[in-house]
């Protein structure tokens, strides 16, 4: 481990691995686990859609 | 190509290199050269991820693949964010907490050595030969559509990929991959505009939507529950999801990127990102697959886009019978062009259009069967099947691309077979040189022993690799089979990880044996079902669990705390 970060008291985990803290514009990391979750079925609905209204066949 | 191609083809080699040699200038001993001194952030690692696992079959053959039928492939992917919160919540702290250099040493914390040993060599085996292939595969595709010699392309990007990683290790691996990646984009947004550009004047992107939609080019989610139907949205979420959990919560390619963060927090950010970004980005390469397919309305492609197959047909007994499915090709094609111009014509003026796409339908339906037989009749007088999904894009590229745009795509394959093999040779160099050599061989060893050897190794791996690819076309059937084979254990390994960070008295008896009755099952499977390849790391991790269970509550064995690093 380089001197530029920092270690707990165990000297085992990066000071930066704070389970609590923000991660980018999301308020925790259960935050962004849920938003990964509700962004893949958003997705999954969009394909679905892209699916149906794209759908051209006459057979 | 031109002389403009050769000069983006010389720059895209000559930025490689130095960047490489650049980066490489920050690595200090073994945690440099394997782990870069685990000081990464996110956005490299990221990056990195997702060009160790964008080979260039996945460029060239999935568009190929999308060309024939459409997006559905993209469900194999729906998996892959869910597997991506569940690594980064699960089992990114383990491997953090336990400072480990590869993932399999995490396994003799957790369990025994042996586990450790057995999980460890099937990787080296799989992924030593799948590198071969990972080289093989583009270079045998660009020998045929660019004329180019196979043992000079295969030599080429073997030497300068061998050459930065023993030279650069994992830090210079990481940032060619960033820029390599990058270039992946701008080759997708370009193939994107390239070929709606090249459409006839008039046709929009409304139109182009329309003319995939009769054929159902668009159709990604199939809601059936047929097992035997390879991409479902089901196989999609639930095998994607144990395949994305395998190769990138348990393969050392994958983990040794992210092992590399200065932090947990940045592993995991890294994630997330490719969490965001896969799917879309799975979606736009399909896209070209189906703008292939409509631009293939206006302008006639080959009857079989591998030239070389068509020249051994050519060249047979049965060339008659080659000629006359081509004529008919032609006739067919020439009548769907005109439906199609007809169709839009009708599209525009309002007025009823069912019978043109029914006649459409009719052309694709035709075509088709034509493209089928032809490959038949290669297949039978080669002797061994015929499958020209990988040359479709690439002749779409030295067919109608101009020059520059040419020599960027081109360069892109490049960088994508080149950025998957430079992580499979640190990978590769890493589970060598601390599963086996210095925890069997050499232990207890200065920094810079351990260091020398590992470019040793890396040198050793790619030379492996380059062999393997050269003689991949003579040994073609054998490592394609020994590749199945990586698949059939894949789901097992994930099951020995999952026994480790959810049964905390698991033991490594049952983690053992476990492993060993998970591979069976799917080789089982494999052998006597029709079931698609993507339940098969479901089947191979739910036995190693019930097995691991049973022979660690049943049996003896040492427990250790899951958590107890």
């Amino acid at each position: 481990m380089t001197e530029d970060q920092g270690t707990t008291a165990a000297g085992t985990e990066p000071a930066e691995d704070d389970d609590e803290g923000r991660v980018g514009i999301f308020p925790s990391w259960r935050a962004t686990y849920i938003a990964v979750l509700v962004y893949t079925a958003a997705l999954t609905g969009f394909l679905y859609l892209m699916t149906r209204v794209l759908d051209h066949s006459v057979r | 190509m031109s002389a403009l191609d050769w000069g983006v083809f010389a720059v895209y080699f000559a930025g490689v290199i130095g960047f490489a040699y650049y980066q490489s200038r920050k690595n200090v001993g073994v945690e440099g050269f394997f782990l870069a001194n685990r000081r990464l952030g996110w956005g490299a690692i990221g990056l990195s991820v997702m060009a160790t696992q964008a080979s260039a079959i996945t460029y060239i053959g999935t568009t190929g693949q999308a060309f024939d039928d459409g997006m559905e492939f993209v469900q194999v992917y729906l998996g892959l964010p869910i597997a991506m919160v569940i690594i980064c919540a699960v089992f990114i702290p383990f491997f953090y907490r336990s400072r480990v250099f590869t993932a399999y040493e995490y396994l003799e914390q957790r369990f025994d050595s042996r586990t450790r040993a057995m999980t460890s060599f099937l990787f080296l085996v799989s992924r030593g030969l799948a590198s071969g292939l990972a080289l093989y595969a583009p270079a045998i595709v660009l020998s045929v559509i660019m004329g180019w010699d196979e043992t000079v392309t295969i030599l080429i990007m073997g030497v300068i990929t061998v050459g930065y990683t023993m030279m650069g290790g994992i830090t210079a691996v990481i940032w060619t991959d960033v820029v390599q990646m990058l270039m992946m984009f701008a080759g997708i947004a370009i193939a994107l505009v390239a070929l709606f550009t090249a459409l006839p004047s008039g046709v929009d992107i409304g139109d182009v939507s329309y003319i995939g939609g009769i054929h159902e080019m668009w159709s990604t989610i199939d809601l059936s529950w047929d097992p035997t139907n390879t991409y479902t949205i089901w196989s999609g979420i639930i095998g994607g999801l144990f395949l994305a959990l395998a190769y990138f919560g348990t393969d050392q390619t994958q983990v040794q990127r992210y092992l590399t963060a200065r932090s947990m927090k940045q592993s995991r950010l890294s994630l997330i990102f490719n969490a965001f970004l896969k799917v879309p980005m799975q979606v736009f390469i399909l896209s070209i697959g189906v703008l292939l397919y409509v631009f293939y309305h206006f302008e006639r492609p080959p009857l079989v886009f591998n030239g070389a197959e068509v020249a051994q047909v050519e060249a047979s007994d049965r060339a008659s019978e080659y000629a006359a499915l081509e004529a008919q090709h032609v006739t067919a094609h020439a009548e769907r062009r005109a439906a199609t111009m007809e169709l839009l014509d009708a599209r525009e003026a309002g007025s009823d259009a069912t019978a043109l796409q029914l006649q459409i339908s009719e052309y694709d339906d035709e075509l088709s069967n034509l493209r089928v037989e032809a490959r038949d009749l290669i297949s039978e007088v080669r002797g061994a099947s015929s499958n020209d999904v990988n040359y479709v894009f690439p002749t779409y590229l030295i067919t109608y691309v101009p020059a520059g745009i040419l020599g960027l795509l081109i360069a892109v394959i490049f960088a994508a077979a080149m950025s998957s093999l430079d992580s499979a040779l640190t990978a590769l160099s890493s589970a060598t040189v601390l599963d086996f050599y210095g925890r069997y061989f050499k232990p207890g060893q200065p920094d810079e022993h351990y260091l020398k050897v590992s470019r040793i190794t890396t040198l050793a791996w790619g030379a492996f690799a380059v062999v393997a690819a050269l003689y991949a076309g003579r040994l073609g059937s054998l490592i394609e089979a020994v590749n199945q084979i990586g698949s059939l254990f894949y789901g097992s390994l994930l099951g020995v990880f999952l026994l480790a960070f959810f049964v905390k008295r698991a033991t490594g008896t049952g983690a053992f044996y476990g492993l060993i009755a998970g591979m069976i099952c799917v080789g089982l499977v494999s052998a006597f079902t029709d079931v698609s390849w993507l339940w098969y790391n479901v089947v191979g991790s739910a036995v190693v669990l019930v097995v691991g269970i049973l022979l660690s509550f049943g049996g003896g064995g040492v427990r250790r705390a899951a958590t107890d690093p």
